[in-house]
């Protein structure tokens, strides 16, 4: 062997790779489907492995395979979820089935991961109530996904010191407000300790800050955008979005009543906050309910938050089950798809007062919640959902649009000395633009 | 270790030919292709895990990036997006003040630490090795570690400092004036040991006659180090300097799990900048077309200090 055909043959050992690797840049095509009766289930949930949610989830789809013979592994990703996806993605090979939140859907959508649901398809549909198949539809009227649970935020709040300081419960922002004053200055633990009026995760990782937000921005008369016949218009930087802009930046910069470090604070941190007694508020969904009350007892109220100067809007949320694109298994997806909402899976994901629950408000009118839950927090919020709740606006893509309304309010409470107005100027230049890049800008 | 130099193997006795026979040659030094069968584990795993994901990435830089939907060619439009925000340049610009910064204080203060506990004596072994512990702590546990210390309240660790010198108490991660020191201070707080070891390693080459020396013609200790100590570390200064700046470059956990790049982007670095594009915004060939422009920079800057040292020592 002369060097130069050894070195030659390491050669092509070495680029062999590049080959492969640059076909796989190719598009994606039909799916050649397996036979009913030998197709499986690889499905996601954006939970923590091993938590409360991921058992519940592991018996959902145990309890699936019963019932139906259709194998099928549940993982729980909570780390990097999207990441991951983005992964097998590169790789031709999505799981079958993922479920995510609802404002995930333009995300993955605009990348082709969905398949469009044909909602007469899907056995149980009907029962599924309206404002939940609001969550599933996209923006060009299809829909990507089938509904799974429904949520939407209460204001959790600690009834003790509310009443060590003889308050009444909130009815507007200004009494809100004394409150969270009260909590801050007036010592409602009697102890001393400094505590905070309400906990807020001020970051911008995943735009954190404009989705905890957002009860308020509607409620003090903002608006993302303005919906015209021809497509959107900005409306981050009209007098209401500006208005209800400075009401969250004076939280910080003059009643001084968001927790230390806000600004730099996930859910997670805030959450803690809240937990251990560092403020007297949280706003935040049922999902968090049995973790506060196992924490908090009955010092735990769930408030409907009052109405700001534009009445009350709370943010709706949701998980939809996705059908992902180039799976073999279409019929079991639907199979699946349908256990879900049906009466039994929908009592499976509630998993009454036990910690976990992976369907907050059922999604079909024939469960009676009562039935499995006595607390009456979950009413409040059923109630609000029903009469208030408000999904994110259904652009092809609203990822874009939280975070970059996340680096603005996070700036705002950040650096006190930033004219709101300017800010949400610039804000609104930024969602233009991004309207035009999604092409739906109204001319 | 020891290792001949060249000045070594050059005294070694020549064979009385003054040429070595081409079988003792084959059987000293081996094949022509050992050194390659040595090395191709190596080569097969960097090829795989490192060079072929390096072209991936600058292919994709031109490319918009749809996993799924198949990747189309954009030309330089990537580029374009990316140099033409801001944030791109004031992520480079904080990038670059990090990179000063952080490695000027780490040397500083790993030399101080190394001119201390430099030594043979038993108890230093064990203080050297309290000082280098902040090396071994994984980032993410140090970034938990001053996020309480960086606690913004009055009562918070690093406040409680500041209030003993009667310093106003600082919002450290949490105020745009001062994220970016914060990050800094932790740079240092954990890079100093471990340029305080590569010190430690060059002074014991310094031979203490010259200090003996020196001191006997009168020079002071700050002399010595300018004239003596200074001189026999420009090697371990030059390796410490590079790998510090490429490291700063590259600067991501620390500032991920502190501030995230925030508040108002005052943070935002080069890596946190891609990263949120890649995967926040799922611009995959954005963010492609930052880390090859990540990429030259570092190329450029390693070349920069390595021929600055070069010509330093010519």
């Amino acid at each position: 062997m002369t060097r130069r055909k050894a070195l030659a043959g390491l050669a092509a050992v070495l680029a062999l790779p590049v080959l492969t690797g640059c076909s796989g840049m190719t598009a994606a095509a039909d799916v050649d489907q397996v036979p009913v009766q030998e197709q499986s289930l690889e499905i996601w949930q954006r939970k923590g492995p091993g938590s409360p949610s991921d058992l519940i989830g592991q018996e959902l789809v145990r309890e699936f395979t019963e019932e139906t013979g259709i194998p099928a592994t549940m993982t729980s990703i909570s780390d990097n979820f999207e990441i991951k996806l983005q992964q097998r993605a590169v790789q031709r090979n999505l799981p079958d089935i993922v479920i995510n939140d609802t404002a995930q859907l333009g995300n993955m959508q605009s990348q082709g991961f969905l398949r469009e649901i044909d909602r007469e398809q899907i056995e149980g549909s009907a029962d599924i109530n309206e404002r939940a198949w609001d969550g599933a539809r996209s923006y060009y009227g299809g829909y990507y996904g089938v509904p799974m649970t429904a949520h939407t935020v209460a204001l959790m709040n600690r009834k003790d010191w509310r009443e060590n300081l003889g308050l009444p419960v909130p009815q507007d922002w200004e009494s809100l407000v004394d409150m969270w004053r009260g909590y801050v200055g007036d010592d409602p633990t009697g102890t001393g300790q400094e505590v905070a009026g309400i906990a807020v995760p001020g970051t911008t990782e995943r735009g954190y800050i404009s989705w905890n937000t957002s009860t308020f921005f509607w409620s003090g008369g903002g608006e993302y955008f303005e919906e015209t016949p021809e497509g959107y218009r900005s409306a981050v930087a009209d007098d209401g979005s500006v208005a209800a802009a400075t009401w969250i930046r004076d939280l910080a910069c003059t009643e001084n009543v968001l927790q230390p470090g806000a600004s730099s604070q996930d859910t997670t941190n805030a959450k803690e906050t809240f937990q251990t007694g560092g403020a007297g508020s949280f706003l935040v969904a049922p999902y968090e309910l049995p973790a506060l009350v196992d924490a908090l007892g009955d010092d735990l109220e769930a408030l409907r938050p009052p109405p700001g100067p534009a009445g009350l809007t709370t943010l709706a949320e949701g998980n939809n089950v996705y059908l992902m694109e180039g799976s073999a298994s279409e019929t079991a997806q639907e199979r699946f798809a349908e256990f879900v909402i049906s009466p039994e899976g929908q009592e499976i994901g509630m998993a009454g007062h036990e910690d976990g629950n992976i369907v907050r408000l059922p999604v079909n009118s024939t469960v009676d919640m009562g039935g499995m839950r006595d607390a009456h927090e979950w009413e409040t919020v059923q109630e609000l959902y029903d009469d208030n709740g408000r999904y994110v606006p259904a652009v092809p893509n609203w990822t874009p649009f939280l975070t970059a309304s996340a680096n603005t309010l996070n700036a705002l409470i950040s650096d006190c000395s930033l004219d709101v107005r300017t800010e949400m100027e610039e804000l609104d230049q930024v969602f233009t633009a991004e309207l035009a890049d999604q092409e739906v800008l109204a001319p | 270790m020891t290792v001949l130099t060249r000045d070594q193997a050059d005294e070694a006795p020549a064979p009385p030919s003054g040429r070595v026979p081409v079988a003792r040659r084959t059987s000293r030094l081996g094949r022509w292709w050992v050194p390659w069968a040595f090395l191709a584990p190596a080569l097969v795993l960097f090829t795989y895990f490192k060079f072929i994901p390096m072209g991936q990435a600058f292919v994709m830089s031109f490319q918009d990036v749809q996993p799924y939907l198949g990747n189309s060619w954009v030309g330089w439009e990537n580029y374009r997006a990316l140099l033409e925000t801001d944030e791109f340049l004031s992520a480079a610009g904080h990038t670059a003040i990090i990179a000063v910064a952080q490695t000027a204080g780490a040397v500083l203060v790993g030399f101080a630490l190394a001119l201390l506990l430099e030594g043979q004596a038993r108890r230093l072994w064990f203080v050297r090795s309290a000082a280098f512990l902040p090396v071994v702590v994984p980032t993410a546990v140090i970034a938990e570690l001053w996020r309480i210390i960086y606690h913004p309240t009055d009562d918070g660790l690093a406040n409680s400092i500041l209030g003993f010198f009667l310093i106003e108490p600082s919002q450290w991660i949490n105020s745009p004036d001062t994220s970016l020191l914060s990050v800094i201070l932790v740079g240092i707080w954990r890079d100093a040991p471990y340029d305080m070891i590569i010190i430690i390693a060059g002074l014991v080459g310094v031979d203490r006659s010259l200090y003996e020396a020196s001191a006997l013609d009168g020079a002071g200790w700050v002399r010595r180090i300018r004239y003596v100590t200074l001189p026999a570390l420009r090697p371990a200064m030059a390796i410490l300097l590079t790998l510090a700046a490429i490291r700063a470059m590259r600067i991501f956990t620390e500032v991920y799990l502190l501030t995230n790049g925030g508040p108002n982007g005052s943070s935002e670095v080069l890596m946190t900048l891609i990263y949120r594009l890649g995967f926040e915004r799922v611009e995959l060939g954005v963010a492609a077309a930052g880390s090859v422009v990540l990429l030259l920079a570092t190329i450029v800057l390693t070349l920069l200090v390595r021929s600055g040292v070069r010509k330093e020592d010519s």
